[in-house]
């Protein structure tokens, strides 16, 4: 709000945000705000901008939020078309990795392994598949939006840094935000910081700013951490470590991780451009 | 996609649509015919359907307004292809002669920084006051689009600033209306061919049928006549779309009242097809619900095969194989 001097309009997809900030008949929204449906917050994003335009009201700026079901999957085609368009609107994607509003079900960012209620590790199953699912901040980046950006709740300042970069672009942009969720990882309310953080350093989830498709910025780790450090926390990773345990998911989901390292150069410790 | 037009008609979004009306797959069809717009009659919103292209110029100046005045969305919705595709030449009003039909637009609820307010619906809002409220108003969308209802309210939407002609819904031949005819859209010149069955042309404006149009329609073969509709449209198991809707707000005996389904997925509608029904209402021979150039003998074939093998796979690839069009793997 700040980085818009208030001159800010939101539009909100279904979702756990939109249901807690909205208890009828009350509102937490202080900008003007607007919840349509739970697959077209981008589509509605794109609608706000445009009459903003025809208004000629160039200062104030649009918004569009979602959760990850509703940014992966449902909302998908809609936020694509958005960034086709280059429309002037910031999409931010609340990401915890699964449909959380519901009672946890999977959904295309809910990481290998996790169980949730509709990947439920019985019998043969060791919950969310392997080899499934959309890395949207790279998706973002085909478009070659202007401004592509990753974030946690661990670190607030990079987050607010990062929206006021993202308003000094016109155009589509979009900043993906993780945000731990206690109830569907299995971890105590107190621990959501930690967890966002460790997500961080053991690099399952990189921390990046791109600007036309290409990487400009990335969070440097400065020892990263083993995976189990952050899977073994959770409940809903909790079969991977009971007995007999599957050593060989951890591993693989270790070199998902190393494969992060090698792809945005994020162990080292200047935080330089690259 | 259906989801978002039902959410525009509870926003209240004065929203205008127009709609190049297609058949719906499976099997793919390309040409038109009335049921994707009419899957939707239920959704709050008004469906005009253009008879012409001019019509269809004018009914989206007009929808406008109406949309304006109730903060409703309405569907202009044109015969794919026919209309889509047709070149025609059009009166175009001047800027001068819509700006005093439409008057500036006052946005009812805005998302003003300065005046920040949430907007949403709100899973608490009593649903049912709710959709009595949009019921009512679309009453009142169906009088005021009514060249005869309360008498009062054609004026008011007609654009006679520019065409006498264009309303929302049309009453032709009046001298005889004993044999009234529903029908929508663009059906292929037959409108003023047969002047015994066509006797009362009411253009069908789905959705605000109930209420006005239909009744009205429907009202004539109360008096004991038989009355037709004839339509683009089914809805599988049922029937005829616009027909449920005629039935449902008809008095009298529905045996009185006959559908004629024509046209489905772009099949031409023939004048001497066209003719021979009505020949048949005329006599009395015509059924209640009838299929227009049905090749019954090949649906037949078919229904006897299904009744047969208990698992007879798509009716698609049935048919296909009756006709040995292509080598069908069903058996
Ligand atoms: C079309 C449609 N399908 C399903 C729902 C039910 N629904 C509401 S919120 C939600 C899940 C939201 O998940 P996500 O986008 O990840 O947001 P979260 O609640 O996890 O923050 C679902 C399935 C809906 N509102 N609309
Ligand atoms: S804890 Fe999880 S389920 Fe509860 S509001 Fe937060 S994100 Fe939603
Ligand atoms: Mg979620």
């Amino acid at each position: 709000m700040a980085a818009t001097n208030r001159q800010l309009v939101a539009a909100n997809a279904t979702g756990c945000l939109e249901v807690f900030s909205t208890p009828y008949p009350e509102t937490s929204w202080q900008i003007p705000w607007i919840h349509s449906l739970f697959g077209n917050a981008a589509a509605v994003g794109t609608g706000i901008a445009a009459a903003l335009r025809v208004q000629g009201k160039r200062d104030v700026r649009v918004v569009a939020q979602g959760g990850d079901g509703g940014t992966t999957d449902i909302g998908f085609g809609c936020l694509s078309g958005m960034f086709e368009r280059n429309d002037d609107v910031l999409y931010i994607c609340y990401d915890n990795e699964a449909y959380m509003n519901t009672g946890v079900q999977r959904s295309s960012a809910t990481p290998p392994a996790a169980r949730t209620n509709t990947t439920m590790p019985v019998g043969e199953s060791t919950g969310a598949r392997f080899g499934q699912g959309k890395n949207l901040p790279l998706i973002a980046m085909a478009h070659e939006i202007p401004y592509v950006a990753t974030a946690t709740v661990a670190e607030l300042r990079d987050l607010e840094a990062k929206v006021r970069r993202a308003m000094e672009f016109r155009g589509a942009r979009y900043i993906h935000v993780l945000v731990p969720c206690p109830l569907g990882w299995g971890h105590g309310s107190a621990e959501t910081i930690k967890m966002a953080r460790l997500a961080m350093e053991t690099a399952l989830f990189p921390v990046f700013e791109a600007e036309h498709g290409e990487v400009k910025h990335v969070s440097k780790i400065r020892r990263q951490l083993p995976v189990e450090d952050y899977l073994r926390p959770q409940t809903r990773f909790a079969h991977l470590f009971k007995a007999p345990g599957h050593a060989d998911l951890v591993a693989r989901i270790q070199a998902l991780a190393d494969r992060n390292v090698q792809r945005f150069g994020l162990v080292g410790d200047a935080e330089d451009a690259q | 996609m259906a989801e978002a037009v039902y959410n525009a008609a509870g926003l209240g979004l004065p929203i205008v649509m127009t709609v190049a009306n297609r058949a719906i797959g499976a099997p793919i069809n390309i040409w038109n015919d009335h049921t994707d717009a009419l899957s939707q009659r239920d959704c709050g919103w008004l469906q005009l359907f253009a008879e012409d292209n001019q019509e269809a110029l004018d009914l989206h100046i007009q929808a406008f307004r109406l949309a304006e005045e109730l903060s409703l969305p309405v569907m202009v919705c044109m015969d794919g292809f026919i209309l889509t595709h047709a070149y025609e030449r059009v009166d175009m009003p001047t800027q001068a002669q819509v700006d005093s039909y439409l008057p500036p637009y006052e946005l009812r609820q805005v998302l003003d920084p300065a005046d920040p307010v949430s907007i949403w619906e709100p899973w608490s809002v009593p649903k049912r006051s709710w959709k009595y409220a949009t019921r009512a108003r679309k009453a009142a969308a169906g009088a005021r689009t009514h060249p005869r209802v309360g008498g009062r309210i054609p004026a008011r939407v007609r654009p006679s600033q520019w065409r006498a002609r264009a309303r929302i819904s049309h009453q032709r031949r009046r001298r005889d209306r004993r044999r009234p005819r529903v029908r929508a859209g663009h059906d292929q010149g037959y409108r003023r061919r047969d002047a015994r069955a066509g006797a009362q042309d009411r253009r069908a404006r789905h959705h605000v049928l109930p209420a006005v149009a239909v009744r009205r329609g429907a009202q004539c073969t109360a008096k004991g006549e038989a009355g037709g509709r004839a339509e683009k449209s089914l809805a599988v198991g049922m029937g005829g779309i616009v027909g449920n809707n005629v039935s449902a707000s008809f008095s009298g005996s529905p045996d009185r009242v006959h559908t004629v389904i024509a046209g489905l997925g772009g099949r031409s509608i023939t004048r001497g097809s066209l003719h021979r029904v009505f020949e048949q209402a005329l006599t009395d021979s015509l059924e209640p619900l009838t299929f227009l150039d049905l090749d019954r003998a090949l649906v037949d074939r078919v229904l006897e095969r299904e009744r047969v093998h208990r698992r007879s796979g798509p009716i698609a690839e049935g048919i296909l194989k009756d006709l040995g069009v292509v080598a069908a793997k069903t058996g």
